[in-house]
């Protein structure tokens, strides 16, 4: 007997359907040759590409979107791996506070952490300005990148280590040898986990967007004030090939099962 | 015949799981299959429950085909080999599934359910969950849930394999017990060898998703059909012998150092045939046998014992570098007096001990 | 004697281990990230619970107090009570919704075996990873006049009005069970691949059809998951603000297009605090109920016949 009933199969195929139908609306529209959101575009150009690289605050958008993405992701693989590092070594009860601590923004949602975000940093006065977008980013990709990265740490075996040291390895030599071949996949996950959740983030982005940096969200928002054309269509497949392209090196990396948590048969 | 499988075969990608298998099993009898790991005993039994389809040949049960019968349908109790009780069951919860799945009335289920854990001797334990039970507790369950539905055939894949050596030995005579009070058809899965032995009616040998032999334990330990079956039931001592001469009953075989061996004869075997010969261990003696019981003997130098309570293995080197495995009883050992390495020695075994393989593939 | 010997010697292993930089370093890597999540995270939700109390003084400035009237402006009005009500609401049809295609799909990926699982958990995952401006375009397309489903009505019945989406609750429930999705099908999946086939296997020696064993074996040890889910997905309501402001209308009543719009464009600070607050209390109180619900559960399965 099969294990999946038909009833079952049908549901999958709509909720997936369901899932891809913006994908393949949204790529056609952006090469419409159509002042409007018509479906599908009566004809083909790359004139909406060509629109959105003209207007300056879409090109410095994009930059401090790819700027504040970078600068995030390297802070948050560099803490996450050197947290999880620590955690793999950690035991009992205070294990325990520490991941709890760590992951408890998992469950708040991020309209609330933005806007806390917010009024805190304009406190520091640290809002609207670079550093404060990377901040809320950071913020937002930690507790991610940190469940990521201990769960590719999974078979991680500190024996090694202290085998190494044995053989009377220095502590630097230790880290190289005996820590970083084990846990480079998982740091490298990490990392495209984090990026792509930085391109992804529009909370922290519209709501510590400032005068000194205005990402590419914020800008579309200001754009789709006065009219939504196709253009928002150039802008969204720029979005969708950077995360396609994060998403493909993420299933290289470790496989989305491990993503997701889940237990391969 | 009451379970029959006709000419069932299965492929994996490019692992041939089963490979033409044939088999029948009369009601009420304990059949065991018995094969390394990889041979194919969970495919066949996943088959005759309805989990896996074959990609050729038909499984017939009391008559009927049941290929397209979906296992609900199947009416066949199993026993797997992790138990795979219900966890957010308790135990009465559990034995009594099959019953609700049924629609029995709710006094009947009790009472069948109060029946079944009487048989498994776990009456009491009705209320707890699977993860308050120990191991062997748990196998009772297990058991229990596949009988009280009072399935056409009951199914165990390895129901013993997580046991340790003590528990394992008592639920042996336990499910020999049941099997006795109940009568049920039984397959059970194993790939211990003594296990299958001890509590079977008929064995059958799997390899490589061949079936090899079925019959009964002394059959197939006694006349196994090929060396596989030979070298897999207990230890075994496979001369490969040159047919010098055939009389009626009786071949007459030459080892490779040049002795005269006699064999007796079966199937068709000709002169200068190459044959194989099992002789098992505890047939070799360092004593001609009592009587007149016509014998082979070998000269050879003992090139080890190794002891093991009750007797001991002597390993010897024969003529032309044949190597023979003797098992000693200790009474034997304690007559003959201690042997010593490189000591010259005859070995004796009564021609009728030996048999003669199908030759290899 | 020998015990002071290795208590002395246990000391001097303690203090080679304080002075070994590489244990020095095992011992401090979690804190960047313990004072990061307490600053960053920990401090902003208590600021936020302070300006909740603050005053708003016109021109968007705030005066720092400690008075409720924030709170009981909101509990106050109906509108914004009848805007806690819709907004739960929408988090309950969205759950629902998701729940009903999030289930039969994560069943469906856990025990189907094909080449292209990479691909289809890849459309699984992609809403939660690209930026929810695609989305929202995607879906003003889609909804749109000229989008695909008004060519498609036209092209069935010419005759047709062409249907107005855009603007109805339907398009924000839509887009909204689209993003929620994901959250679902993650816990779910988890929950359903921690389930042996062979327990169904179990249950259909013994009779079980397909739809029993989903009623009797599936969904039950599914339930941490399923709840998880549900409220993953509640959550992610609370979150979208961005879905309503383009695919809503008006008439929309919903808390996190409040809070946007008094922090956003209103900058009544303290009142944006306090809806954002509130939407915080419901997440707690959800988080709660799930924790309960998943012990009743336990509970119920344990008592029932
Ligand atoms: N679902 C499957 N997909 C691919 N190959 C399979 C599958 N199930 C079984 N096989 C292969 O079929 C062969 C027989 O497997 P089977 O499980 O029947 O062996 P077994 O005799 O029960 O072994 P064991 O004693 O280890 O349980 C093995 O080579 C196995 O790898
Ligand atoms: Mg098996």
């Amino acid at each position: 007997m099969k294990k999946v009933g038909p009833g079952m199969l049908i549901v999958s195929a709509i909720a997936l359907l369901f899932l891809v139908a913006p994908i393949f609306v949204a790529i056609p529209l952006a090469f419409s040759n159509a002042r409007t959101l018509i479906f599908p575009p009566p004809g083909w150009s790359l004139m909406w590409f060509e629109a959105f690289f003209k207007r300056p605050d879409f090109v410095k958008g994009l930059r401090i979107s790819l700027v504040s993405a970078t600068a995030s992701t390297i802070l948050v693989t560099l803490i996450a791996g050197i947290t999880a590092y620590g955690v793999v070594h950690m035991h009992g009860t205070k294990k325990r506070l520490v991941s709890l601590l760590l992951n408890v923004p998992l469950l708040i949602p991020v309209l609330v952490i933005g806007i806390a975000m917010l009024f805190f940093l304009a406190r520091l006065r640290l809002s609207g300005t670079l550093p404060g977008l990377i901040l809320g980013q950071v913020m937002l990709c930690l507790p991610l990148v940190f469940l990521i990265i201990l769960a590719a740490l999974e078979n991680y075996n500190p024996n090694l280590e202290d085998a190494a040291a044995s053989l009377g390895a220095p502590p630097l030599l230790v880290f190289r040898e005996a820590v970083l071949p084990q846990v480079t996949t998982g740091l490298a996950a990490g990392a495209a986990l984090a990026f792509i959740t930085s391109m992804a983030d529009t909370t922290m982005s519209l709501f510590l967007r400032g005068p000194g940096a205005t990402p590419l969200p914020a800008a579309m928002i200001a754009y789709m004030r006065a009219r939504i054309d196709p253009m928002i269509g150039s802008s969204a497949v720029i979005f969708l090939c950077i995360s396609i392209v994060f998403l493909i090196i993420i299933n290289r990396l470790i496989g989305f099962e491990a993503v997701m948590g889940v237990r391969e048969e | 015949m009451y379970l029959e499988l006709n000419h069932l075969s299965k492929r994996y990608d490019n692992v041939v799981a089963i490979d033409d298998v044939s088999l029948s099993i009369a009601q009420g009898e304990f059949v065991t299959f018995l094969g390394p790991s990889g041979s194919g005993k969970s495919t066949i039994l996943r088959m005759i429950a309805g989990f896996t389809r074959s990609d050729s040949g038909y499984i017939k049960l009391n008559g009927e085909l049941i290929q397209e019968k979906p296992p609900y349908k199947r009416n066949l109790g199993i026993v797997f080999q992790d138990y795979s009780l219900f966890p957010h069951m308790t135990v009465q919860q559990n034995v009594a599934f099959g019953l609700r799945m049924r629609k029995v009335s709710k006094e009947e289920q009790a009472r069948r359910v109060a029946d079944a854990l009487e048989t498994v001797r776990l009456s009491g334990y009705e209320k707890r969950l699977p993860n308050q039970l120990s191991g062997g507790q748990r196998q009772r369950v297990a058991l229990a849930r596949a009988i009280v539905i009072e399935p056409l055939v009951l199914l165990l894949d390895e129901p013993l394999g997580a046991l340790d050596r003590k528990l394992r030995e008592e639920m042996q005579i336990e499910l020999r017990r049941i099997h006795e009070a109940l009568g049920v058809t039984t397959i059970f899965v194993t790939h211990d060898q003594e296990e299958a032995l001890t509590m079977s009616d008929r064995v059958a040998i799997l390899s490589g998703g061949q079936l090899h032999q079925m019959g009964t334990p002394y059959g197939v330990y006694e006349r196994p059909a090929t060396d596989f079956v030979a070298d897999f039931l207990g230890r075994a001592n496979l001369l490969q012998l040159a047919v010098v001469a055939c009389e009626d009953s009786l071949i007459k075989a030459k080892l490779p150092g040049g002795s005269l061996i006699s064999v007796p004869a079966i199937g068709e075997v000709a002169t200068q045939d190459d044959i194989q010969v099992l002789v098992r261990p505890e047939h070799i003696s360092f004593y001609p046998p009592a009587g007149d019981t016509p014998c082979n003997t070998v000269e050879c130098a003992v090139e080890r014992i190794s002891y093991h309570g009750s007797g001991a293995y002597a390993i010897l080197n024969g003529p032309g570098d044949v190597q023979l495995i003797a098992y000693i009883s200790a009474r034997e050992l304690a007559e003959h007096g201690e042997a010593h390495q490189g000591q010259r020695i005859t070995v004796y075994w009564p021609i009728s001990a030996s048999t003669i393989l199908s030759r290899r593939a | 004697m020998t015990q002071s010997k290795s208590s002395l010697i246990k000391k001097r292993i303690v203090e080679a281990q304080w002075t070994d930089p590489m244990v020095l370093f095992r011992r401090l890597a979690v804190a960047p990230a313990v004072l990061l999540t307490v600053i960053f995270f920990v401090l902003p939700i208590m600021r936020l619970a302070q300006i909740s109390f603050f005053r708003n003084v016109a021109g968007g400035l705030m005066e720092p107090a400690a008075s409720l009237e924030n709170y009981t402006a909101f509990l106050g009005d109906p509108y914004y009570l009848t805007t806690l009500g819709q907004t739960l609401l929408y988090g309950v049809i969205v759950s629902l919704l998701c729940l009903l295609l999030g289930f039969p799909l994560s069943y469906t990926m856990v025990r189907i075996q094909t080449r292209a699982k990479p691909l289809l958990l890849g459309i699984i995952l992609y809403p939660l990873l690209t930026n929810a401006l695609v989305l929202v375009f995607a879906w003003l397309v889609i909804f749109g006049y000229q989008g695909p489903i008004n060519k498609l009505l036209l092209f069935l019945v010419p005759s047709a009005e062409p249907l107005r989406i855009i603007g109805t609750p339907t398009a924000i429930i839509i887009s909204m069970t689209h993003a929620g999705l994901p959250f679902m099908v993650l816990p779910l999946m988890a929950a359903i691949s921690n389930i042996p086939v062979s327990l169904e296997d179990a249950a259909a020696s013994l009779g079980a059809s397909r739809a029993a064993i989903m009623t009797q074996i599936v969904i039950p040890l599914a339930m941490p998951g399923i709840l998880g889910g549900c409220l993953i997905a509640f959550t992610s309501v609370l979150s979208g603000f961005l879905f309503p402001l383009y695919l809503g209308s008006n008439a929309t009543n919903i808390l996190p297009l409040q809070i946007y719009e008094k922090v956003s464009e209103a900058a009544n600070w303290p009142f944006g605090a306090a809806i954002t607050f509130i939407v915080l209390l419901m997440t707690l109180i959800l988080i709660g109920m799930g924790t309960l619900g998943k012990d009743l559960v336990a509970r119920l399965a344990r008592s029932s016949d």
